[in-house]
Parts: C-alpha cells; sequence; structure tokens
C-alpha cells in the first residue's frame, strides 16, 4: 500500500498546469498593455496580486512579501513622483518605476510557475489539450532549463568578480566575458540532459502515466475567476 | 545476458572523444563488470553501447552487434532499452527533470505507462530499501550532490530493469556518499541484476565486482577476475594508470616535509545565510592560526561549511565580517576578493577570453606580453598561447586558470575539487601545479574527498564539521593516521 504522504505529495500541486499558463499569459497582456489610469490600477493591482497569492499558497512568504514591497513602491512611485521629476533623473525614474510595476509581477509569476511546474504534470496538461509531444517536450525541457541557467550564471558572476573583471572594459566586453562561458556550460548540460531523457524513456509517441491529479478544481476556479474579472475590467474601464 | 561482438565506434566530427576498436565482451545475468582505465580509453562508450545512447543519440561510425538476449540494441529504439537498461550519469546537475524527489523517482514509471498505483507502490518499495524516506517530498534543488546522486539511483531501481549502467557515479561525493552508493550497488547485486561500471574510484568496488575489463586507447587491454584484479600490486596499478584498490594503497610521496614558520590566522570566520533556501552551510568558527606557503587540505563531510569557507576567504560574502592577518596586516572581505582566487570546480566558468595568452593579460594590472608570457612558460602553456581556451582538455583549462591567478598577483589560491572524476594521470598533474604555485611563495588551500591528492601534495590538515574546525594539524606521520580515520580506514604503517 502507497504510503498516504507520497500520494499527498502528488495532491500538493494546487494549480492545474493550464490554469499556471492562463494566469501568466493574462498578467503578461494586460499588466505590459497601455498606461492605466483611475480605476484601471485597482483592476491591475488586483491582478497583480495573484503571483503574491500563489507565492504565499505554496509557502514562499520571502519572495511574495519582497515581492509586495516592489511592486507597491514602484506603484506608488509611478503614480506620485514621476511627475514632479525632469530631466535625467526624471528618465531614471520613469525607467525604474515602470520596470518595478510591469515587469517585476511578469518575472514573478514566471518564477512561480518555473519553481512549481512539475515536468511530468505539464506534460499531461498539455496533452488533454492535444498539444504534440513533439512541441509539448521541449517546452517542458526549457522550464526544467531555467533554474540551471539561473545557477550557472551566479557561478560565472562569481568568477568576474573574482577576476576584477565587470569594472572596467567596455560593456560589450563584459557581456561577451559573460555570454561565453554561459553559451558553453548550457549546450553542455542541455545535451547530458537530452541523453538522461531518453535513457528514462521519454519519447515522442506511446502512452504515458502521471502520478499528479490533472483537472480543474476550486483553486482553479478561484484564480481563473479572479484574473479574469480583473482583465476584463481592466479594458472596460 | 550482454553481448557485444566485434564493436567499433567513431564519434562524428569529434576528435576529443577518440571512439573504440573490435570491442568483444559478453556479460552473464547477475555478473558486476567493472571498466576501468585512464580517462578517454573509452570506457564511457561501452556503457553508451549498453543504454544504446549511441547509435541513437551520439552520432557517428558503428560496426558490429550489440545484443541483450536476443534484442539488438543499435536497432532498438531507445524508449524500449530503457525498460531493459537503466543509466545513472556522472554529473548529478544534468540527469533531473523534475523539482520534486518524489516525482523525480516517479518520471521513468509514468514514461512505462505502469498504472498510478503500481508507481506508487514502486516508488514506496526503492524508497524503503534504499533507506532514503527523509529525502522524500523535496525540492531537488536544495539536494547535495550525493543526495542528488541516491535519487538518480532510485529513479532507476523503480523502473526494475535487469541490467543497470553506471557512468563514473562516485564522481562528486564524499566519502559517506561513496560508502552509500556502495551498499546500494550491494542491493543490486543481491536482486540479481547485471551491473556495468565505469569508474575511477575503486576502492568502493574492491569486494562488489566479478570481473575487471581493463580498457587502453579505445580497445580492452586486459581482462581480470575479481580476485586476480584484487591481487594485482599497487605498482602495477599505477602504471596501468588506475587508481588503489583500497586506501591503505596510498602512501605519502614525501616522508614529512617541514613547515614553515611563517603563519597566517583566521579570526571571526563566522557566516550564515540569511536566504532560508540556502544549501550552503553555516560558519561558526574559533580563530585558528595556519601556517603561510604550505598546501593546506581541507577535508570533511558534505555540509561541513567547505564552501562557504572558501568563499568567505576569496571575499564573495560581501556581508562577512572576518579577517585574515598576516605580516601585521588585517585583510578583510574587499581586500580578500583582490587577494585570493579560486579554481573552481568548473574551470568553464572562469574562462572568458579567446585565447590563453589574453586569459592572462586580462588578469594583469599592467598588461605585459614578456611577463605573462613567462608565467606561461612556468606552467607549460606557451606553446597553447594562441589556442582558444575552451578548445583544452580540462586539465589544460585548470592550468590557465591558474595563470590568471598568478598573473594577478593573488597570494592565497583556493582549489575546490580540483580532481573530481580524474584518473591518477590527470591527478598527479593536478597535484604538480599545485605545487608549483608553493613553491612561488604562494599559500595554497585544497577543498577535497581525494585522500590520495591530499597524500600526494599536501603538507598541512584543516578538518571541519558543522562549520567548525575540528582538526588543524599539520601532515606528519602523526597527522596521516587523523586523515585516514577520517577517511573511514585504520591506519596501517606510515
Amino acid at each position: 500500500m502507497p504510503q498516504p504522504e507520497l500520494m499527498k505529495a502528488a495532491k500538493d500541486i494546487q494549480l492545474d498546469p493550464r490554469t499556471k499558463i492562463y494566469l501568466l499569459l493574462l498578467i503578461n497582456i494586460v499588466i505590459f498593455s497601455t498606461n492605466p489610469s483611475g480605476c484601471q490600477l485597482i483592476a491591475k493591482g488586483a491582478l497583480a496580486a495573484v503571483p503574491f497569492a500563489l507565492l504565499c499558497s505554496t509557502g514562499m512568504w520571502r519572495q511574495g512579501f519582497i515581492y509586495a514591497v516592489l511592486y507597491v513602491a514602484g506603484q506608488l512611485a509611478e503614480i506620485y513622483l514621476t511627475a514632479y521629476a525632469a530631466g535625467a533623473w526624471g528618465l531614471l525614474m520613469r525607467f525604474t518605476t515602470q520596470m518595478l510595476s510591469r515587469f517585476v509581477p511578469i518575472v514573478i509569476m514566471a518564477y512561480y510557475l518555473v519553481r512549481t511546474m512539475e515536468v511530468s504534470a505539464f506534460i499531461a496538461a498539455m496533452e488533454r489539450m492535444h498539444v504534440s509531444r513533439k512541441i509539448i517536450i521541449p517546452f517542458a525541457v526549457l522550464f526544467r532549463f531555467f533554474p540551471t541557467i539561473a545557477e550557472e550564471s551566479c557561478a560565472i558572476n562569481d568568477a568576474m568578480r573574482m577576476r576584477g573583471i565587470g569594472f572596467r572594459g567596455s560593456p560589450l566586453a563584459v557581456l561577451e566575458y559573460r555570454l561565453v562561458p554561459l553559451m558553453m556550460s548550457i549546450v553542455g548540460i542541455g545535451n547530458e540532459l537530452s541523453a538522461a531523457a531518453v535513457t528514462r524513456g521519454l519519447r515522442i509517441t506511446g502512452e504515458r502515466t502521471n502520478i499528479y491529479k490533472i483537472g480543474f478544481g476550486v483553486l482553479d476556479a478561484v484564480f481563473g475567476l479572479w484574473a479574469t474579472t480583473a482583465a476584463i475590467l481592466f479594458f472596460i474601464l | 545476458m550482454i553481448n557485444l561482438k566485434d564493436v567499433s565506434f567513431f564519434y562524428a566530427g569529434s576528435e576529443s572523444e577518440r571512439g573504440i576498436r573490435n570491442i568483444n565482451l559478453s556479460v552473464g545475468k547477475g555478473e558486476v563488470v567493472l571498466l576501468c582505465g585512464e580517462s578517454g580509453c573509452g570506457k564511457t562508450t561501452v556503457t553508451r553501447l549498453i543504454n544504446g545512447l549511441i547509435p541513437h543519440y551520439y552520432e557517428g561510425q558503428m560496426s558490429g552487434e550489440v545484443l541483450i538476449g536476443e534484442q539488438k540494441i543499435h536497432e532498438l529504439p531507445l524508449h524500449e532499452t530503457s525498460r531493459l537498461v537503466g543509466s545513472v550519469f556522472q554529473n548529478p546537475r544534468s540527469q533531473f527533470f523534475s523539482v520534486s524527489t518524489t516525482s523525480e523517482i516517479a518520471f521513468g514509471c509514468e514514461n512505462m505507462a505502469l498504472p498510478v498505483p503500481e508507481i506508487f507502490r514502486r516508488i514506496d518499495q526503492t524508497v524503503r530499501e534504499f533507506k532514503i524516506e527523509s529525502l522524500m517530498n523535496r525540492s531537488i534543488f536544495k539536494l547535495s550532490g550525493g543526495e542528488k546522486q541516491k535519487i538518480a539511483c532510485a529513479s532507476v531501481a523503480a523502473c526494475d530493469p535487469p541490467i543497470l549502467v553506471l557512468d563514473e557515479p562516485s564522481s562528486n561525493m564524499d566519502t559517506d556518499a561513496v560508502e552509500e552508493l556502495r551498499r546500494i550497488i550491494e542491493i543490486w547485486k543481491r536482486k540479481g541484476k547485471t551491473i556495468i561500471i565505469a569508474e575511477h574510484r575503486l576502492y568502493y568496488l574492491r569486494e562488489l565486482i566479478d570481473r575487471v575489463i581493463y580498457m587502453k586507447d579505445g580497445v580492452i587491454a586486459g581482462e581480470y577476475t575479481a580476485r586476480a584484479f584484487r591481487a594485482l600490486p599497487p605498482e602495477k596499478l599505477t602504471e596501468m594508470g588506475l587508481r588503489p584498490l583500497s586506501l591503505s594503497g596510498i602512501v605519502r610521496k614525501y616522508a614529512a616535509m617541514p613547515e614553515s614558520n611563517e603563519t597566517m590566522t583566521l579570526l571571526g570566520f563566522s557566516y550564515s545565510y540569511k536566504h532560508a533556501a540556502s544549501t550552503r552551510a553555516a560558519l561558526n568558527m574559533k580563530n585558528f592560526s595556519i601556517p603561510r606557503n604550505a598546501i593546506i587540505a581541507i577535508v570533511g563531510k558534505n555540509g561541513a561549511g567547505k564552501s562557504t569557507f572558501a568563499r568567505c576567504l576569496c571575499g564573495l560574502e560581501k556581508n562577512f565580517g572576518g579577517t585574515v592577518e598576516e605580516e601585521n596586516q588585517a585583510l578583510r572581505s574587499k581586500q580578500l576578493l583582490k587577494k585570493s582566487y579560486m579554481v573552481m570546480q568548473d574551470v568553464n566558468h572562469q574562462l572568458f577570453t579567446e585565447s590563453v595568452l589574453d586569459e592572462v593579460l586580462l588578469s594583469m594590472k599592467n598588461e605585459q606580453e614578456a611577463s605573462a608570457g613567462h608565467i606561461l612558460d612556468s606552467l607549460d602553456l606557451l606553446p597553447l598561447k594562441e589556442l582558444h581556451p575552451m578548445s583544452l582538455s580540462g586539465g589544460q583549462k585548470q592550468r590557465v586558470a591558474i595563470a590568471g591567478a598568478v598573473g594577478s598577483e593573488r597570494e592565497i589560491i583556493i582549489f575546490d575539487e580540483p580532481t573530481s572524476g580524474l584518473d591518477i594521470y590527470h591527478m598527479k598533474e593536478v597535484a604538480l601545479n599545485i605545487e608549483r604555485l608553493k613553491m612561488q611563495g604562494k599559500t595554497v588551500f585544497v577543498i577535497t574527498h581525494d585522500l590520495e591528492l591530499v597524500m600526494e601534495c599536501c603538507n598541512h590538515v584543516l578538518h571541519f564539521e558543522n562549520g567548525k574546525v575540528i582538526g588543524n594539524y599539520p601532515l606528519n606521520s602523526e597527522g596521516c593516521k587523523k586523515l585516514r580515520l577520517f577517511f573511514g580506514h585504520i591506519p596501517a604503517s606510515d
């Protein structure tokens, strides 16, 4: 008899992968479009709260808190401060606040997606939508790849600090120093990862099972409706 | 069970991987076969023939036949082969697909389309057999290298294939993790699995193997029964380019090296990561002194704080408040960043430029080609100075990284696991490079799980446990005994 904890863990994936992707797309479209004003800001805020709620619900309190502070600060600064700033400083401030209030929600939603998306659940959910596995598998491997890229990038960053590069030379050269080793290691890891995948029986065709329960539940409905309503309000207000 | 009939293979468009010629090998059911030989001898290629990655994934010219039972592996689709052969690879970083450990163990079974209750039954059974209950439902990102490798073994075991192929599985492991791996292989052996292991580190396999295939330059150069192989004298193994079969076979290269009288004192080496998700250990060390211009081995289990210590010593941790005192000057984090240098486990991360010469010039304060040439010459790199660092071999790359450190006039050089997964020849090459640095007056720290490397070149030992220094002693005959005890070996005569 399987251990109850194991079964519980498998159910712990709270949202259906399709819901997560839908939320990401919605946040992308809404938050990145047009300059909001008035009531639109409330709708936007409601949507930006979605990644916050998701992070907190998976116990990533720290990340959730940082995100909330960044977003609120950015949004408030954008509304109240940028009007008074002029010249180069104004430009810089506008740029920063836009980054905080627009990019951050998207980045955080993507972070949540990558951190909680089980490759196996993703494959199953996409197959429900009749997407070909030829398309699913590369995406699935890509998800797995982001954290690895982040890890490699940190290591290269350390190496650059130790060498004292980063403060001298042209920005282009610094970019090159960073990208060349990153590319080399990504190609290597990607190759090994694919080889490991095929020896474990991952393939394009044929039946496949999945230990996660795929399907829409209460949470999917709550988050889906919440985000959709916010998005509709955003566009009609 | 497994039959390789006159198999030759040459990788397409690759000069670094040389391929194999005329391999004839048959392995019976339940046999444990060790493939050994120097790096590049072709042992990994043989494992790839058995798990079907050759010719289905790695392309090249192949002749001959690979049979498992009646099945021709070179004609069978890979997903069919995966039911017969389970594979564990060298690099734990690049063989995981899932976020959680439980899902990872299920992955292979899911691909075989087993019913879900059966998958859970198998996970449950594997977890109990391997005693890895504490690793379940954890994020893979937060596991140590050794723990990851255990999960890799478990996920293969859950698929229950009759054949297991392991390609240098112990490369990144500490002594304890190696012992766990040995136990896992023992379980498999008891269950009658057929096991093929390509490996450099031999001591842990001593009592498990039934047969040994020794490869050299792409051909099988010797075949031994376990008894005959165990009877080979240590000198013979060294001559064959192999690591010793037992830790007692490892002897100190120099009887005793006099330590220099100058010391450096490390003050306030305490540090903890605020980030709760960090996998790195905290430090909490009392002040201690170590000799300068020495080669200091840093040993300890995974999670003892070795890499945190190294990062603090390099000045990579911005908020680290400790100091290093030498010659009446106190170096803080900022100065340490300029005074010390780490040769990373993966040197690819620290080579940035287009030629070996540029790499040295980049790190020099005043770019002088003459003195750069001198540094390259001292590391046998002068003939390679125009080449792209990425086109070099692993050992050469490491020397380029060292050249960078010398060029930037660093006093303290730290090596992070410089010999994991190296054969004896390359291990000695690394030891030689480390000794060269000492001769130039540097203080060298070597973080390592490799007893042989310590015995080969180090003259002082720092032993860490739970972020504390629990041993700080010169590597004289007394020190050797202590060190052997840590490596789980009852001292013989030194």
